[in-house]
């Protein structure tokens, strides 16, 4: 009988615990996240999608490729100034252009030696430009120039190798996600991993198999070194997407993603959630053991004991039972005692009654 | 025909001295003594040179390999060396050979008693370099190539592979000829030990040919790098 009185705190137990993982999972539970990254790198390569990829520029050099590029004859004739050879490009300078980079174009960014901006147009898609057309902002111009928005794809910096002029300076990312429950109460997402890129590597953002679309800008960065590189920050479309590493030397890329105990460790919210229950849970511990110290020992545990009656002597009238008392005992009793005593004794009832 | 392959790959790799061979009418050169060099690398190597192969590959199906090596009469009783190398920078492979003073000039087979013949097989293709060039493989290099071959005994063109140092483009000139190749990047990742390909028609080339290969860095043009391709005859 006593162990199955306890059957219902184990059940509670068990419950509450389960009730626990289900609020850890569902506090926990997002598929999609997104990326911020922010970067300074001399080097980047952009896919364009959507249509808003429109970039204008105060004073800029255009340089398409020749029809019949002869580079034998370049030499000594390339003059130092010119933006590009002109024996493989024709040159026209611009001012105050406008490009509409259109969906599947892709675009590699370089910061040249000079200092100057180099947009090389490496697939066409539907902008205008001719294949392997440059795009050249002269060092001044772009230190002073306006941001570029984008959406599309973007590769930041490339694998190190002998002769990388392009590469990744500098960098930081974080992976933010609201979970599903999280955003039942409060309206904000979390940072659940975060961490930094080192020089050389070349970071790109997938979603499952593919790249993910980011949103984001490129501006002229002023760092402590004289060089005037790119700085871009960009957030990531929502998704299950993913932080890939590339590193000279090493064949597959490293994959960084958060995990279950990212998630767990960096909720605010199930943290405040996780707290209140610790104490509510040791309160109640409390409450039960002090409760639990106040009844006598000799019940504590006994089977069968269950109200507090049982503990007091009682008098058979009040039990209501058939008792007969023993006449010394009744003429002890104080007078009250004895008249009850008298009414709880009635004669022998006589035959016939 | 591959076990007599094997065969012949045993026999020389166990260093028996089996001079000049016949594998089903071709001749197989001897290897040098001490002449095969390999080395599988825990991270890739930083490669120096401009013109890491000159070659024609077959198909990269299963794990055999077996390299061949247009070898012109004007080296005969000389050296040739074959390099190997992957794009990654991880695998380098030289093999020294000796030519007989009476070659009459043609492809030979040239023994690769690699401990990695699987692993390179199934990389026939971008992804490995061959560069079959005059004068054994610690002399200085000569300027002088010819057709490297693997898994195949034909070819109607020649891809010469560049490590370009990351330029802009590269154009190769063959010969006087005024239309340049236009070499095209390597689409696979880790390109350490190089990263481009220059595809050459061989239609009306044999013999002794000059080329030149033009980098274009930033936009201008860096200075030529020439070599001498031997080539065979149509």
């Amino acid at each position: 009988m006593g162990r199955l009185a306890l059957r219902p705190w184990r059940s509670a137990s068990i419950l509450g615990g389960l009730g626990l993982l289900a609020l850890v999972v569902l506090l926990t539970f997002a598929a999609d996240r997104s990326v911020l990254i922010e970067a300074e790198t001399s080097g980047l390569r952009l896919s364009f999608s959507g249509e808003a990829n429109a970039w204008r520029f105060d004073t800029a050099s255009r340089c398409v490729l020749r029809a019949s590029p002869q580079p034998r004859l370049a030499s000594g004739q390339d003059a130092e100034t010119a933006p590009c050879s002109p024996v493989l490009f024709e040159i026209q300078s611009l001012t105050d252009h406008a490009i509409n980079w259109r969906a599947g174009s892709v675009v590699d960014m370089v910061i040249d030696s000079a200092g100057a901006l180099s947009i090389h147009l490496v697939e066409r898609g539907q902008t205008d430009l001719p294949l392997d057309s440059y795009i050249i902002v002269p060092a001044a111009a772009w230190a002073r120039h306006g941001a570029l928005t984008f959406s599309g794809t973007l590769r930041l910096g490339e694998p190190i190798a002998s002769g990388s002029r392009n590469y990744l300076h500098s960098g930081r990312w974080e992976m933010r996600q609201s979970g599903f429950a999280t955003s039942l109460i409060r309206d904000i997402v979390e940072v659940v991993k975060r961490g930094e890129v080192t020089l050389g590597a070349s970071v790109e953002i997938y979603s499952g198999a593919r790249p993910a679309t980011m949103f984001g800008s490129i501006t002229p960065s002023h760092s402590a070194n004289s060089a005037v590189d790119m700085r871009v920050t960009a957030l990531s479309q929502k998704g299950p997407v993913e932080l890939q590493l590339r590193y000279f030397g090493l064949q597959d890329p490293t994959i960084l993603r958060p995990d279950w105990i990212d998630r767990v460790v960096s909720s605010s919210t199930l943290m405040g959630i996780l707290a209140i229950m610790t104490f509510v849970a040791t309160g109640y511990q409390l409450l039960q053991s002090s409760w639990s110290v106040g009844r006598p020992a000799s019940r504590r545990g006994k089977v069968g004991s269950r109200d507090t009656a049982a503990d007091q002597p009682q008098l058979p009238a009040a039990a209501g039972a058939d008792i007969p008392v023993p006449a010394d005992i009744a003429t002890a009793l104080p007078p009250a005692a004895a008249a009850v005593v008298a009414r709880a004794d009635p004669s022998p009832r006589q035959p016939g009654e | 025909m591959t076990f007599l392959k094997r065969v012949i790959a045993t026999a020389v790799s166990a260093g028996l001295s089996v001079g000049v061979a016949a594998a089903q009418s071709e001749q197989m050169l001897v290897l040098d003594p001490d002449g095969f060099k390999e080395i599988m690398r825990d991270s890739a190597l930083i490669s120096g040179a401009l013109i890491v192969g000159a070659q024609a590959h077959g198909d990269a199906a299963g794990d055999e390999l077996l390299l061949r090596g247009y070898l012109p009469a004007e080296w005969a009783g000389g050296k040739v060396c074959l390099m190997a190398m992957l794009i990654n920078g991880f695998y380098e492979a030289t093999g020294s050979y000796s030519i007989p003073t009476d070659w009459s000039g043609g492809v030979a087979i040239l023994p690769f008693p690699s401990q990695h013949q699987a692993m390179l097989g199934a990389r026939i293709g971008d992804g490995l370099s061959l560069r079959v060039s005059r004068a054994a493989c610690d002399a200085a290099f000569s300027g002088e190539m010819s057709l490297a071959l693997a898994n195949r005994r034909l070819a109607d063109s020649v891809s010469v592979m560049i490590n370009s140092f990351r330029a802009d483009a590269a154009y190769l000139y063959v010969g006087a000829g005024e239309t340049p190749v236009l070499c095209e990047p390597i689409e696979l990742p880790a390109r350490t030990a190089f990263d481009m390909r220059c595809t050459v028609p061989l239609a009306g080339l044999s013999g002794s040919v000059p080329i030149e290969v033009f980098r274009v860095v930033e936009r201008k043009v860096a200075p030529p790098t020439a070599f001498t391709l031997w080539l065979p005859d149509e």
